[in-house]
Parts: structure tokens; sequence; C-alpha cells
């Protein structure tokens, strides 16, 4: 790397650091720097009781099982090749500059850098460890291991970029999920016999010999124990190596696409001629011509998810887990239960971390303020409209989830007989849309009662950051809590109660919710209009 | 000099340009004008080495921009028409930063200059998003100028900016000019155009439509006297590309 690029590393990480050090004066900095390593701490912590407990050999296939599914849906849904896209600054200064490609991508790898360090600490801290010794070996093992990925995703992006003019790379993704799917369907019939136990199914030497590339770089971060881990982790630097000089090698072949996604970016918000390359499925329903101003909002609102997201590779992969664990539920129970577990968990945790995610609502929009509010729209109208977006989108997301939960859960004898039945699937994605406007609620009003503590632009990484999202969850937990009490006073007797009754009680949870709603919504709106868009409200962290 | 060769754009299946050929000499002043969407900030990527062209050639000074990328390169400094700057980086620390990259020791002379002659010289320790969009502009310029380029590309320097900082950045312009540097700016303020430039190059969909001197093609046209922005509707209307 150049002299000025180090220059310019050198004094972003510097000023960065200052800027951090001001803020942190701030008592609300401070809190939420404060909750933020509190959630580190507390995390490093209960890692540490679990150490006896992992089998590392046993775990092995499991976790490059994990790595391959991670690396095929970069090559096929990823956007891996992002990490690489210049910034409008750099697209400004450096690009025109008399610098070498290779440069500025060392330069942007080691970006990438930050957050892959970042993610290796959490990882470390989730997972156990035995000793301080044996957490640094993991913690250069998962350094190794999310590099290695990383850059995978960035060669397999750069070249999904360059393909994706031509529509053969996305035919390819389209054939590929379709097997998955065709192959989880046959299954799910019966047709073709699944393995008995999953882990005798990634122990067979077809699966074995398919996923040995993936345990080169996953063994280092799991085998923990000095002599096995020195010998894996040469060999998964060596294959970090490889990637590297595989990433270097495509953005000099794709060097104009990867511009090109830079200019993109840039142009996007400047009108210039790349931002019509910027490739846009069509929205989900087209909007109609006449009709309320607010269904313009949502409808945009919608747009905006359905043309960031790979909504049509992942309706697909949904169909696919889902007769997937229904050819569990009829081989190997225990498998398919495990796996409607971890959805259900995942629907929790959705619900209440999906807001810090899900953003298309007037959290994304208040930037626009002066915007917002020339539209000919009451102030409580389009802060419906904006609810209602994000918690119709994280309503799909959770009932998608709900839907596996339950074909995997519905044959675990550990639920009561009445939660298996299909009345409660139904009872349950009648509530979800309640249970998600209130904690988008939660999350808006906090956008208009407290602009200066929401993250508008939605970026993460520091401490303050971490702890701000904390926060967020706590207060979600909580608010949403005090507004969901009167929805659940009302919930009857369920077990005694028919499959009617708990259908009624889900579509009554959201018919209260909405009821909270609207009332809060009015008296929001009148703060919205007297909002008033500082400068450090647009800074966000 | 700046030589464009044939230079052709494509943008997947649509051509942004198409076959340009121009030549901006030493100490000239060249206007690229057109409609929006007519190419001129696809025209100025790609001679500044931002944007590969899909075929032809473009030259800074002698140095093919794409065999010779580094050696044309370090000739040449270019402004788009919305300059972003980095984040966590001063005032001063950008016009460090830019001359590191174009190896330029002497960094004193010009934060002097910056302090004497511009309003952003006063607060050279301060971050972009703290200054107006006259002062950003002062910097990029300030920037692009601190290796004292042979060619000079910019990309609607004079847009959104107050009277009194369009004159400073035609000040700019004029020396800049002065000093032998061959410049190529678009704009679509006309008046300006006609105030800076010897000549220009008018582009529509991504082909010349007219090229040479604002007298010689206000004759041929029977405009002599008249403001540009009636050359400039006549050119565009009368011929199709």
């Amino acid at each position: 790397m150049s002299d000025a690029l180090r220059y310019l590393a050198t004094r972003t990480v510097v000023n960065a650091a200052r800027r951090l050090a001001r803020r942190l004066r701030q008592p609300r900095y401070f809190i939420t720097a404060l909750a933020g390593l509190a959630w580190l701490a507390f995390l490093g912590r209960a890692g540490v009781p679990r150490a006896q407990a992992a089998d590392p050999a046993a775990a092995l296939p499991a976790a490059a099982l994990g790595a391959m599914v991670f690396v095929v849906w970069g090559w096929l849904f990823g956007t891996g090749a992002r990490a690489l896209a210049f910034s409008p600054a750099e697209v400004t200064w450096l690009l025109p500059a008399p610098l070498r490609r290779t440069g500025l991508v060392n330069l942007k790898l080691l970006r990438l850098q930050g957050l892959v360090l970042l993610n290796s600490v959490l990882w470390v801290l989730l997972l156990p460890s035995t000793d301080v010794g044996a957490t640094l070996r993991r913690m250069l093992g998962v350094w190794c291991l999310l590099s290695t990925v990383a850059l995978h995703r960035i060669a397999a992006g750069l070249l999904r970029s360059r393909a994706a003019g031509s529509r053969w790379l996305r035919l390819v993704g389209a054939v590929v999920a379709g097997a998955l799917l065709g192959l989880a369907l046959l299954m799910a019939s019966g047709t073709l016999a699944a393995p008995a136990h999953t882990e005798a199914w990634l122990g067979s030497p077809p699966m074995r010999a398919l996923l040995w590339p993936f345990t080169i770089p996953v063994r280092p971060a799991i085998m923990v124990d000095a002599p096995n881990w020195a010998s894996s982790l040469l060999a998964a630097l060596a294959l970090m190596a490889l990637h590297l000089v595989w990433v270097h090698r495509a953005e000099r072949s794709h060097e104009d696409s990867s511009t090109m996604q830079s200019l993109a970016h840039l142009d996007g918000s400047t009108g210039g001629p790349a931002a019509s390359l910027r490739r846009g499925s069509a929205p989900i329903v087209p909007l109609a011509r006449t009709g309320p101003a607010a269904f313009a909002l949502v409808w945009k609102n919608a747009a905006a998810v359905a043309r960031r997201r790979g909504l049509f590779g992942a309706a697909l992969l949904w169909m696919a887990l889902c007769a997937g664990v229904e050819a569990f539920v009829r081989l190997d129970a225990a498998a398919a239960a495990y796996v409607g577990a971890f959805a259900a968990t995942w629907v929790g945790f959705a619900l209440f971390t999906g807001p810090q995610f899900i953003r298309n609502d007037l959290r994304h929009d208040l930037p626009h303020l002066a915007s917002l509010r020339a539209l000919p729209l009451r102030a409580d109208t389009l802060l419906a409209a904006e609810l209602v977006s994000s918690a119709s989108t994280l309503t799909v997301l959770t009932a998608a989830l709900t839907v596996v939960a339950f074909l995997g859960l519905r044959v675990s004898p550990e639920l009561p007989v009445w939660l298996r039945q299909w009345p409660a699937l139904v009872g349950i994605l009648l509530a979800l849309p309640g249970f998600s406007l209130i904690v988008m609620l939660v999350q808006n009003a906090g956008a208009v009662l407290f602009p200066e503590w929401t993250h508008l632009t939605g970026r993460t990484g520091s401490a303050a950051a971490l702890g701000t999202n904390l926060l967020g969850v706590i207060v979600t937990m909580l608010a949403g809590s005090v507004l969901l009490l009167p929805a659940l006073v009302l919930l009857p007797d369920v077990p005694e109660s028919g499959g009617r009754a708990i259908i009624g009680t889900g579509a009554m949870i959201s018919v209260v919710a909405l009821a909270e709603c609207w009332l809060v919504v009015r008296w929001l709106g009148g703060r919205l209009e007297r909002l008033e868009f500082t400068d450090e409200m647009s800074a966000g962290e | 000099m700046i030589e464009a060769l044939a230079l052709t754009r494509r943008y997947g299946g649509r051509v942004a340009v198409r076959e340009l050929s121009f030549a901006v000499r030493p100490g000239e002043v060249v206007g690229l004008l057109g409609p929006n969407g007519a190419g001129k900030t696809t025209t100025l990527r790609m001679l500044a080495g931002v944007l590969r062209p899909t075929s032809g050639t473009a030259r800074i000074s002698g140095h093919d921009i794409v065999a010779e990328a580094l050696a044309a390169k370090r000739r040449l400094a270019f402004v788009p028409d919305e300059p972003r700057f980095f984040d966590y980086l001063t005032v001063e620390e950008h016009l460090r930063f830019v001359a590191r990259v174009h190896g330029v020791r002497e960094v004193e002379p010009h934060l002097q200059h910056l302090a004497e002659h511009t309003t952003v010289g006063a607060r050279l320790a301060a971050f972009p998003s703290e200054l107006s969009r006259g002062m950003r502009q002062e910097l990029a310029l300030s920037c692009a100028l601190i290796h004292e380029p042979v060619a000079l590309l910019l990309d609607e320097p004079l847009t959104g900016l107050d009277p009194i900082a369009i004159r400073r950045t035609k000040n700019v312009v004029r020396a800049a000019a002065a000093r032998g540097t061959c410049i190529l700016l678009s704009s679509h303020l006309l008046h300006l155009v006609a105030e800076l430039c010897e000549r220009i190059v008018l582009l529509r969909e991504g082909q010349s439509v007219a090229q040479g001197t604002i007298a010689d093609l206000a004759r041929d046209r029977a405009l002599e006297g008249r403001p540009l922005e009636e050359l400039f509707v006549s050119l565009l209307t009368d011929q199709a590309p």
C-alpha cells in the first residue's frame, strides 16, 4: 500500500477515535457505550461454563456444513463484492489518482478487517474456551475463517456482478436453488431416502468429501488444542492467502464492473449516468394510479426492501427449508424438532431485534424530513404508513420462520398438544402483525421522541452502537410487553378451548395492538409535526 | 494536451458516448456542453481514468489513460460535479493526503495560499461536513491544483455556488489556463461558459454535434452577438445525431 493510502488509513482511524472520545463525554453516548461493554462482558462470562460441553471433533462437520451453506449462499444470492465498492469520497479522490489498483483493493480489504476482527471477538466470546491460550488460538482461528469466507464471498460477488448482465449466473442460481428444493421435496414425499441421523449423514463418505474443503478453514477455529491447531492453522492461512490472490485477480479482470458498482452508489444520490444501471427487480406489486397517498409511501418502502433483497431466492430457499423439515419429520423427528426449535428461537429473536435491521420506516426517511413534510399527508397518517411498511416486512419474515418452526415442532412430544395443532399456527400467524406493529411502534416512537438517540443510518460497529442497539431491544421488550398486556388479559384458557378460540385469540391480539397503535400514532403525529431535524441526527452514531 | 480519439462507452446495451474525438491544447479552456444525459460526465470520467472506455483512446500529455494509467493520472486532476470528501479527514489533511498521492513535498505554501485567498483557508481544522458548498468547492479545486496538473477536468464546477464563489472559481480557472493548463469543463451555465471558454464541444446522446470556437459556430448559424443559449438550442434542435 502506498504512503498516501497509509496516511489516509492512519488519519481516518485517529480522527474516528478522537470523535468517538469527544462523543463519549456526552451522557447518552457514555451510557450506551457502557451498556455495549457490559453486554460484551456478559457474553464473555456466559461462554465459559459451556467449555466442557462441546466436543470439537463432533462439531467440525456441522461447522464445515455451516461454512459451506454460507459460501453457497454467497454464490447464489450474495452481494460480497459490495465490500470492494469504493465510497463516493474514494471515487472522487482515489480513482483518478496515480495509485495502483492493487493498493486500492488492499485498502478496502484492510477496512473489511475491522468488521472481521469485531466479529472474531464476538464469536470467541460466544464459543466456549478453557484457558487464555485456547481463547487466543480460537480467536486467530476464527479470524482466519471469517477472513477466508469474506474473501471468498467477495470473489464470488465479483464474478456474479459481471455475469449479472448476461443473466446466466442468475439462471444457474435458480437451477441450484430449484434442485435443492426438488431434493427436499423428494425426501419429504419419501421417494428419496433421507439419512436416519444427521450426525451419521454428515459422517457419510460423500458428505465428508463434499465438506472436506470447508473443514480446512473451520478446523483451527474449532480444534484449539495446541498440536492440532498449529498444523491446521498453516493450511488455513495458506487457503486464505490463495483467496487473497483470487480476489486481486478477480478484481483486476472485473475492474470495470467493480468500478460501475461504486459509481452506481455515487450516482444513486446525485443522479449521475451510472444511477440508472442499478439492477432493480420489479416491485412486488405495481403502484395503482389512484388511491390514498399513504399507500404510495407504503409501496415505496416495500419496493425498497424488495429491490435490496433477493426475494425470489429467499422464497425458494424457504420452500426448500419447509420441504426439508417435512422430510425430516418423517425420517428423523428429533432433527426436525431441532430445526423447529431453532426457527422458533429466531422468531422470538426477530420480533425483538428485527427492528434493528428492518428499518424501512420513519427511521429511514427522517433525514428527508423536509420532503416528508411537503407531502400532502397529515403527520399521523404519514407515521402510520411508515409504521405499516416495516411492520409488514417483519410480519412476513417472522411468519416464514413460524411456519418452519411449526413444521419441525409439531412432532415434538415436549410441547402441549394444542400448540402442535394447525389452529395454533393460524392463531400465531394472525397475532404476528399485532406483535410486529407494537415493536415497530416502539422504535418509531423513539425516533420521533428521542431522534438524537436513534441511528438513522443503521450503521453499527462501535461499543456505543452496540449499547444503543441493546438499549433499543430492552426498551422494545418493556414497552412492547406493556402494550401487549391488554391483549393478553383477553386470552381465554387456551388448552381448554378449541381451535376457533385459538384463532380468535390471535386475531384479538392484532386487533387490540392495532387499536393501541392508532391511539399512539395520533398522539405521535403532533410530535412529528413539531420535530426539528438537526445535523447531529443525520450523523447517526 | 487532452486528447479523445473515437472514445466510446457502453452501459450494458446503451451507448452513453459514441466515437467522440476532440483535443484540448495547453492553456485552452474548452466547454463540454450538452443536455442532461448527453454523455458529458461519462466522457470526463473516461478522460480521468475513472471509467474504462469500451473502445477508443484517451490521452493526457500523450499518455494513454488505460495503458499508461499512472503516468497519465500524475498529469491530470478531476473535480466531479459534487465532490465528496472523507468523513474523517480535516480540510488540511485532505490537502496533505492529495499532496502525498501526487508526491508533492511542500504543502505549507499551498496551505498559506489557501489561508490568504479562500474562505475555506480559515477552516483548516474543520471536517468537510462543517463546510458550506462553496467552501467544499474551494477545497476540491485546491486539492486538484496542488500538483499543478497539465490537464484539469471540471464537471459542473459552477453549479450551486453563490456569485462570490463563482467569481473565485472563474479566477482559479483563468489562472490555471494562464499557467498553460489545458482545461475541459462541463456546465449548464452557458453565460459562464461563454465567459471562460474559447471553444466548445457540444454533445447530444453521446455524439458530438458541433465543435469549434463560439464565434465560428455562431457565424455559421448567423447568430453572431446573440447569447450562447440561442446557439446551443439552435445546434441541438436542428441536427439529428
